[in-house]
């Protein structure tokens, strides 16, 4: 592959990540502020967001760090609340089987719900030629707008206008929403996301905290247990 | 070192080996796996949708104008094959009907 289709890749992931950054910049100034209110430091602040990359997580820590002593909480916290991570991790794993592991060590890194889904829905796409760089595109942008965000939460202590907060929440799920929406066309994907949709705050109500990640275990399983049928049957 | 920058690393570190572990094992899916992955991510990805929608909404009016807005998001997004719009058009309706109260 040509240097510059590599590029290519590149970019449209860093314009993929345009909505992405515009819904980051929402949550990380709140995370800044929070962070503020915590009683640490900008550079502790800020290292948070660097390092954690997972406002979930970061948010709780947050009201637990001032209370003292509860390091054990905070780390149990933060390890099962990000834990779904890891099956962004496996899911992308075959997209990068050619990639060196020297660059998927700080690549994995980068690995957040927001730059998981845009990253996935771009591989579907036949334009991009290469799917690390366009992970890379999308994550390397959106990571510095986090942290960027953090900053300027605790620095200028800015929240979002009153009467754009709707606007800004509504980002992120109208982005993913509009994404699945233009992309896809297999029939059986659509169900598929149709019946997830709509079977999470069932899931959600039985199982709080962990819906999210069970419900798309459920609905993924049962999918491929009809798919295997239907091809035994025909 | 202070104990919350102790912390800080912890939390850094715990979530950085969720996110490698999965990497390390240098997957080699049999193809039926692949496809359930496939199925995950798309089920993830709605299940993120409906969280995106029903976090922070205060009360059940609020939830029915995002509704109403995700559902002019999609329409636009699938008459116009494309996704930006989708979005702005989703943005705009939202703020629109929380400012009428819809």
């Amino acid at each position: 592959m040509q240097t510059h289709e590599k590029f290519a890749s590149f970019r449209e992931g860093a314009r993929a990540a345009v909505p992405v950054c515009f819904g980051f910049f929402g949550i990380t100034m709140a995370l800044g502020i929070a962070a503020h209110t915590a009683g640490l430091s900008l550079g502790e602040g800020v290292l948070m967001s660097a390092i954690v990359f997972a406002a979930p997580a970061q948010f709780p820590a947050l009201e637990l760090i001032p209370l003292g002593g509860q390091a054990v909480q905070i780390l149990v916290s933060t390890f099962v609340i990000n834990l779904r991570f890891a099956i962004m991790s496996f899911t992308l794993a075959p997209h990068f089987g050619r990639v060196r592991m020297a660059a998927l060590m700080p690549a994995a890194h980068l690995i957040s719900v927001s730059t998981f889904a845009v990253s996935f829905l771009g591989f579907q796409k036949k334009s991009v030629q290469d799917k690390f760089l366009y992970f890379l595109g999308v994550a390397i942008p959106s990571y510095t707008c986090y942290v960027l965000g953090t900053a300027v939460g605790y620095l200028f202590g800015v929240r979002i206008p009153g009467g754009f907060e709707e606007g800004i929440q509504f980002v992120f799920p109208a982005y993913l929403s509009a994404l699945l929406a233009a992309e896809l066309k297999e029939r059986q994907l659509i169900l598929l996301v149709g019946v997830a949709f709509l079977t999470t705050p069932v899931v959600e109500r039985l199982v709080p905290g962990w819906g999210l990640i069970l419900n798309a275990v459920i609905v993924a399983t049962g999918a491929i247990g009809v798919e295997i049928w239907w091809e035994s049957k025909s | 070192m202070g104990e919350q920058v102790v912390i800080i690393l912890g939390m850094g570190l715990a979530t950085y080996l969720i996110r490698i572990f999965p990497f390390l094992l240098v997957p080699r899916f049999h193809p039926r796996m692949i496809r359930w992955f496939q199925f995950l991510s798309y089920g993830i990805i709605a299940s993120f949708v409906w969280y995106g929608l029903a976090k922070g909404a205060p009360a059940p009016v609020t939830l029915s104008f995002r509704s109403l807005a995700l559902a002019l998001t999609v329409l636009v997004a699938v008459r116009s094959r494309n996704a930006v719009m989708g979005m702005g058009a989703g943005i705009v309706a939202v703020l629109v009907l929380s400012r009428i109260g819809l």
